[in-house]
């Protein structure tokens, strides 16, 4: 097994064909644009002039003709998948991809990030909430707050009691923040 | 944004807005959070965390599972502080778990699972 990994490293590393090592956000390399936003399994992006490739450890993308379709998504993920890693590693029978030159260094692949909104998935409706509410939220400076979707259920200085009166209110999953003083003179660090 | 669990309790969990700080060697999170997740706060081993003006924060080290909901589960052992603190640390123990880029300028950040 120790004799067989180095062979499959090197196959894998034989396989990475002029992939442009571009990284950021909705730029595939490769001289091709990445405009989605819906990662999901099953979604179809149109995508031509790139017949073919299967990559991926955390996503398999597989594009038959002029289509790519998210195959997989990676374990533990939900259905909102909008971090992707892509490995270049092609199919030997794949054709190269257009506008080509550079070979990826770190023979490792690139890795693409959908641009994200601020607050995506858990607690959105609550953050997007304190983002357009900041002044409300200043009635309650230096209390600890209990939020759930667009209502306040508990305020407190002491979180325990927020905490319990949430759960009394039936959230099994209490979102509960500190809402911090507003002073312009106030830098904030970690500690 | 965070969902916080007991490992031993999983219906007790919490949601907790950490902030990701590259200068923590540990996470940090409330005292007061560990015992509503049914934890005995004192039980965990001793920690001191240092800040910038040398002081320090005394925590309890308590393993917890951490769900995210784009990157999934992970498992942790995070300091939980004696004393109130105003907004809890992800430091670079979760940094560990993922990879983490800041385009501050855009005010986006970028997580994955390939740590």
């Amino acid at each position: 097994m120790a004799v067989l990994q180095p062979a499959i490293e090197d196959e894998r590393k034989a396989r990475l064909t002029n992939i442009s090592p571009t990284i950021g956000v909705g730029s595939l390399g490769c001289g091709l644009t990445m405009s989605w936003t819906d990662w999901r399994v099953g979604t179809e992006i149109r995508f031509p002039d790139v017949p073919h490739a299967t990559l991926g450890e955390f996503v398999s993308i597989h594009w038959p003709t002029d289509r790519l379709v998210v195959e997989q998504g990676p374990s533990g993920m939900h259905s909102r998948v909008d971090t992707v890693t892509i490995f270049a590693g092609r199919e030997p029978s794949a054709p190269r991809l257009p506008n080509t030159g550079v070979t990826d260094p770190s023979g490792r692949g690139m890795t693409l990030t959908e641009r994200r909104s601020p607050a995506p998935g858990l607690r959105e409706r609550e953050l997007e909430w304190r983002r357009t509410h900041a002044e409300t939220l200043r009635q309650f400076e230096n209390e600890w707050v209990a939020l759930e979707g667009e209502e306040i259920i508990a305020h407190n200085r002491d979180p325990v009691q927020v905490f319990e009166e949430a759960r009394r209110r039936g959230i099994r999953s209490p979102y509960i923040f500190y809402v911090e003083p507003t002073d312009e003179n106030i830098v904030r660090i970690g500690l | 944004m965070l969902r916080v669990s007991n490992p031993a309790q999983p219906d007790l969990s919490l949601d907790v807005d950490a902030y990701l700080d590259s200068g923590a060697q540990r996470s940090l999170f409330n005292g007061w959070r560990a015992q509503t997740l049914g934890l005995n706060l004192l039980d965990g081993e001793t920690k001191l965390y240092g800040s910038t003006s040398s002081s320090y924060v005394e925590a309890r080290l308590h393993r917890v599972n951490l769900h995210h909901e784009n990157l999934g589960d992970f498992e942790l052992e995070v300091g939980f502080s004696l004393v109130q603190i105003q907004r809890e640390l992800l430091g670079r123990d979760f940094f560990n778990l993922v990879q983490i880029g800041f385009r501050e300028r855009q005010l986006e950040y970028y997580l994955n699972t390939t740590p």
